[in-house]
């Protein structure tokens, strides 16, 4: 099943920052929360997810 | 001469510290304790209302035929009993009240947008990030929107963030719930403490199920929670970088370590 990532997928900007943070879409955003434990803390070089039919590359910062 | 005309001839003239430190803790970067002692607020406006007042003074005097009488302004701070030098020293005042009056008022406008010009000069250039002593008081702000990453010494940088993840621990009942949400606000009380941390998209599991191997998470129908400070024991932070890729950009290595995330898909 597709998720619904794939209907509304647009991030946009925030405005009045210069900073990349993202607003994401209730698709995006809840799939990041689901996925966040699964991701490890300890690579640097980040893990690539596939949400919907696209693909990140995730990286934890500090 | 009474006290409470000196004491308010003082208040005028340590406010333009005082209306300058206002605007500089005008934001929710700063602690501001209403109840604070306004004795120790107008202490430390001492030095920032002297600055001003010579810096204003020395304009005056170099732009126009006006300048301060010292002589009359100590009568009136000092308190003389002597009739004719009091009754000289309100005559002074009532001849001159507009000029008084609109230095005044020039003095304060200046102040408060000399305290609001410095924290947003701070901010813009991020000084309060890489200088400790420009830090604002309130420490929760750069822990929650990830403002930390930019202190010395710690790698990455904030620009870099495009998602914040909180995990909050919590005990509810008497079990202990984890709750994980994206970053949404949080809030504190007068003295700084946290109150409440407020989530977007949360989902929770219970630590019990741990030890029987259960680790599912339940998704709550909410694209808000908010959790009070009293329920919580500790809070985790995670600052993530995301950059979208195209199917070409991936190496072997990194399609076999894929995470996948179907609809309904939880664990």
């Amino acid at each position: 099943m597709k998720m619904a990532v794939n209907s509304t997928r647009k991030t946009q900007k925030m405005k009045g920052t210069k900073h990349t943070s993202m607003i994401n879409t209730p698709e995006m955003g809840s799939a990041l929360v689901r996925i966040a434990h699964k991701l490890s803390s300890s690579k640097s070089e980040g893990q690539i997810v596939k949400l919907g039919d696209k693909y990140y590359r995730i990286k934890e910062l500090g | 001469m009474n006290i409470a005309f000196t004491s308010i001839l003082i208040f005028v003239l340590l406010a333009p510290g005082f209306l300058s430190r206002i605007a500089f803790n005008s934001s929710k970067l700063s602690i501001r304790n209403p109840n604070k002692n306004v004795v120790n607020e107008l202490t430390w406006s001492i030095i920032p209302s002297l600055t001003i007042h010579i810096v204003a003074m020395t304009l005056i005097e170099c732009f126009s035929n006006y300048y301060v009488d010292f002589n009359q302004l100590g009568n009136l701070m000092l308190g003389v009993n002597e009739q004719t030098t009091v009754k000289e020293s309100f005559d002074q005042l009532r001849k001159f009240l507009y000029p008084i009056f609109f230095y005044n008022l020039s003095v304060f406008s200046f102040s408060f947008i000399l305290g609001f010009g410095a924290k947003k000069l701070i901010r813009l250039l991020g000084l309060d990030r890489t200088l400790r002593y420009l830090r604002f008081s309130n420490k929760w702000h750069y822990i929650f929107t990830g403002e930390c990453l930019d202190f010395p010494d710690v790698p990455d940088h904030f620009d870099e963030i495009t998602d914040k993840i909180i995990n909050v621990l919590c005990r509810v009942n008497g079990e202990t719930v984890l709750y994980t949400g994206e970053y949404f606000n949080y809030y504190i009380d007068k003295d700084g403490n946290l109150e409440a941390v407020h989530l977007k998209y949360p989902i929770r599991r219970y630590l019990a199920n741990d030890e029987v191997g259960k680790k599912d998470y339940y998704k709550i129908e909410s694209r808000y929670l908010v959790i009070p400070n009293s329920d919580i024991i500790n809070i985790n932070f995670r600052y993530f970088s995301r950059t979208e890729l195209s199917e070409e950009d991936l190496k072997d290595v990194d399609k076999k370590n894929i995470i996948v995330m179907d609809e309904g898909s939880i664990n």
